[in-house]
């Protein structure tokens, strides 16, 4: 017979019931993972501009695939073409308020028959965070196109670049990625260079969690629409630190607003210059004639990357533009480093376009006052940049017969 | 059947189980609610993301 004083405290004094408690702890996992598919899924950013550094991870806010793929559902209908940026702070627009930024202009010249979103993020590789989306979203919006910003012969890493690989992992642990076999080598292979056998099991028991209970976008649509509780550097202290992120508008600073002297300080000069002289660089050598040619083990590396970059037929719909440095800049080189800058550029483009994308550059014609600094545009050089890339979506648009009634599917 | 005024054993109280139950349920929900946010933040980075942009 067992003694009843042997119970545990709770449970004798009659007010815990083991099986109520399991099936609360069950039902409330269950309610967060739903809620968090439903919201998510809907899309919950009404005034989505871009993840504006508050709402990236600067601000540790990390947005998730589900959550990104909302902002989507949210703007485009399915009869419209959507057009994904990518790529990194350029891209982003550092330095173009919402209302000047360069994606925005885009959106309005290419008219309300395609859908303009910006999924860009400082210091993102090509294969980054649109990217992933465009991949996502390829049978739900077939009419897509993914444009994304690089330098010439940066090696498009198909596992992307910290911290926005866990789109990746995301996008695996769900199975929404499309198998591609030199891409799935490629990740498979860092996958084992980069982990130990715990870091492993630690990935892929964190992806099988999340795809079970969302907590991610459970908990990131509670820190957007109502309380935020992650310390960050942007809003350290109270109240701002609790602050639902949807309170902190894109208040992006203006480029326009500083005097040219203050946008290229000469204090920066040798440091910026090293910069651009290493953008063709790093990947030129001199042949036996005397002419830049790139050097062989860098190309090779960069075409086996770009192979496996994107699966064959989002390749087709994407278009990667080379981003050319300031001419503030381009101006203090040497006669023979812009032979060697202009050879990086024209093989650059040639590169992307052998390995089966759309390519081309931008900067070429644009003058001082269009760039902030070395890289990022001012809002004259985004108006620049945007008529550039309209000319080409629309072109690539025709080319994959979006614009036909109907079609593609 | 027993008259329940004769029955020696003291009368249940549904009212009160009842509540105690739901207390029980309420309680799981509640941990339910702090694992999923520890799950939350345990696959946060510990340092934030300081991007510089070059």
């Amino acid at each position: 017979m067992s003694d009843p004083a042997a119970k545990p405290t709770l449970e004798r004094s009659g007010s815990f019931h083991p099986l109520p408690f399991l099936l609360g702890l069950g039902l409330g996992l269950i309610l967060c993972s739903a809620t968090a598919r439903v919201v998510s899924h809907r899309g919950y950013h009404n005034t989505f501009t871009r993840f504006h550094t508050v709402i990236s991870p600067a601000g540790q806010y990390f947005p998730t695939l589900e959550e990104m793929c909302g902002v989507v559902r949210m703007r485009c209908r399915p009869g419209q073409i959507l057009v994904i940026v990518g790529g990194n702070s350029v891209f982003e627009g550092v330095g173009q308020p919402a209302a000047k930024l360069w994606t925005a202009e885009l959106q309005r010249l290419l008219g309300a028959r395609y859908v303009v979103v910006n999924f860009a993020f400082g210091g993102a590789l090509c294969t980054d965070g649109g990217a992933r989306v465009a991949e996502v979203l390829r049978r739900e919006y077939p009419r897509q196109i993914y444009v994304a910003n690089t330098a010439p012969f940066n090696v498009p890493f198909p596992y992307g670049i910290e911290p926005y690989r866990y789109l990746l992992w995301e996008a695996r642990s769900r199975g929404l990625l499309e198998a591609y076999r030199p891409r799935d080598a490629v990740v498979d292979r860092f996958i084992i260079d980069d982990f130990n056998l715990g870091g492993r099991f630690e990935l892929r028991g964190k992806g099988w969690l999340d795809r079970a209970l969302r907590f991610r976008d459970f908990w990131n649509w509670v820190g957007y629409d109502y309380l935020f509780t992650i310390k960050n550097p942007l809003t350290p202290s109270l109240p701002k630190l609790i602050w639902p992120r949807s309170r902190f508008p894109d208040d992006e600073p203006d480029f326009e607003s500083r005097p040219l002297r203050e946008r290229f300080s000469p204090a920066n000069r040798e440091a910026e210059m090293k910069i651009v002289r290493a953008f063709s660089g790093h990947f030129y050598e001199k042949d036996s004639g005397g002419d830049w040619r790139p050097i062989p083990k860098l190309r090779e590396e960069f075409e086996t990357m770009a192979k496996a970059a994107f699966p064959d037929d989002q390749k087709a719909r994407t278009l990667i533009m080379l981003s050319r440095n300031s001419p503030v800049y381009l101006r203090q080189l040497t006669a023979d480093e812009v032979r060697r800058e202009d050879a990086a550029y024209r093989d650059g483009v040639e590169a992307w376009r052998e390995a089966g994308y759309q390519s081309g550059d931008y900067g070429r014609d644009f003058e001082d006052i269009d760039f902030g600094d070395r890289t990022h545009l001012a809002a004259s050089g985004g108006r620049k940049l945007a008529a550039t890339v309209a000319d080409r979506v629309r072109a690539m648009a025709a080319s994959l017969g979006y614009l036909n009634e109907g079609a593609p599917q | 059947m027993t008259d329940p005024a004769l029955d020696p054993r003291p009368a249940k109280r549904k009212g009160p189980a009842l509540a105690s139950q739901a207390v029980s349920a309420l309680l799981g929900m509640l941990l339910a609610l702090v694992l999923h946010y520890v799950l939350y933040r345990i696959g946060l980075p510990s340092e934030p993301f300081i991007y510089v942009a070059f």
